[in-house]
Order: structure tokens, then sequence, then C-alpha cells
């Protein structure tokens, strides 16, 4: 999604204050955002959280 | 919901340096202030120098490209993540501390060798550990 958009992992960060490791660690699924966070980069990309992060039933 | 950066609206936020690096600053450079006034011109320079190396680690941590590491060591925190990270950190810290601090009263007591600051900074940090959890639950 990010690529898609052409954004660097840096400018992603930039563009939502945090930094570039924790949108890598996002996206390589060491972390799980708060969901102020989640909900900030879903509203980013103009989509749903659940589009942007998904979640396996256990 | 927690908040992923400083407030915007505080004076903090556009401060170059956190509010810790901010209080250890002063204190180190507030000191030697006071040792050069009192005569004690070289413990003054090296409070001065310890004052100015935390400045300009904490300075250097705040770049924006620094590394996760070089931020939570300088405790600088840029985001939740960073808090997260540091929170684990201390959190080893306090176990790490309590472990040390009851294997000495331990062997205090079998070697009977009583001694109250051994005793009292057990006692604190049961204190605060029993603070820290009635105030997180409180949080959550």
């Amino acid at each position: 999604m990010r690529e898609a958009a052409g954004l660097s992992q840096a400018a992603l960060a930039a563009d939502l204050g945090v930094s570039r490791q924790t949108i890598n660690a996002i996206e390589t699924g060491r972390y799980d955002p708060s969901l102020t966070l989640a909900v900030r980069l879903a509203r980013y990309f103009s989509r749903s959280v659940e589009e942007v992060f998904h979640v396996e039933n256990e | 919901m927690s908040k992923t950066n400083e407030p915007t609206g505080s004076v903090f936020a556009r401060w170059p340096v956190s509010v810790v690096n901010t209080v250890l600053v002063a204190t180190f450079l507030g000191a030697s202030v006071v040792l050069a006034v009192l005569g004690n011109v070289g413990v003054a320079l090296v409070m001065a120098y310890l004052g100015l190396a935390g400045l300009g680690v904490a300075l250097y941590a705040r770049r924006p490209d620094s590394r996760d590491i070089t931020r939570l060591n300088a405790i600088e925190y840029r985001d939740e993540r960073d808090r997260s990270l540091a929170a684990e950190g201390f959190a080893a810290v306090g176990v790490a501390a309590l472990i040390i601090v009851f294997g000495s009263f331990i062997a205090m007591v079998v070697l009977e060798r009583f001694d109250w600051y051994i005793f009292g900074i057990l006692m604190t940090l049961l204190v605060v550990w029993g603070v820290a959890n009635s105030v997180v639950v409180r949080r959550r």
C-alpha cells in the first residue's frame, strides 16, 4: 500500500509523526500499533482499518 | 486513546530535548555553578562536562534519521513504539534491581550483618512496585 503510493518508509513516517523504524516494525509484523496510530494510518491511505491491518482469528 | 506524538500545543513540543534530559542537563550545569562558587573548580568542570555531554547525546539522538536504540539510550522518545520499548527496558531494570537487592537482603540475613541501607532500598522498591501497580491498573 505504501509502495503503491510511491512513499518511502521515511516519508510516511514523517507524515505521520513517527519514526521510520516504527513504520518498518509495523510492516514486518514486529510491532502492533496503538488504535490511534492504526486509525491514522488507515485514514492516511483513505482505507478502513480492516483493509490496512489483517488480524487472523485465533 | 494513546497519543502518538508529543502534544503540539506544548512548549516542550518545540523544545530541542526531552523534559527528562532538560532536567538532567540543568541539574548538572546548576551543580557545576554551585561547586565553582564554592571553590571546587575541578569537580565543577567535571559536572559541566557531564551536563554538556548529556546535552550533546540528546541532540544527537533527536536527529530525524537517528536509530531507535540511540533514542532509547538517550531518553529521547519520538513515538509510541519508542515509549513502549523504553517501558519494557525500564521494567527489566526494575526486576533486576529487585532481584539484586533481595539477594543482598538474604545474604545480609544469612551472614547476620544487618544493614539499614539495604533494608531501606528493598522496602522502597517494594513500595514503588506497589504504587506503580495501583497507578497502572487505574489507567487501563
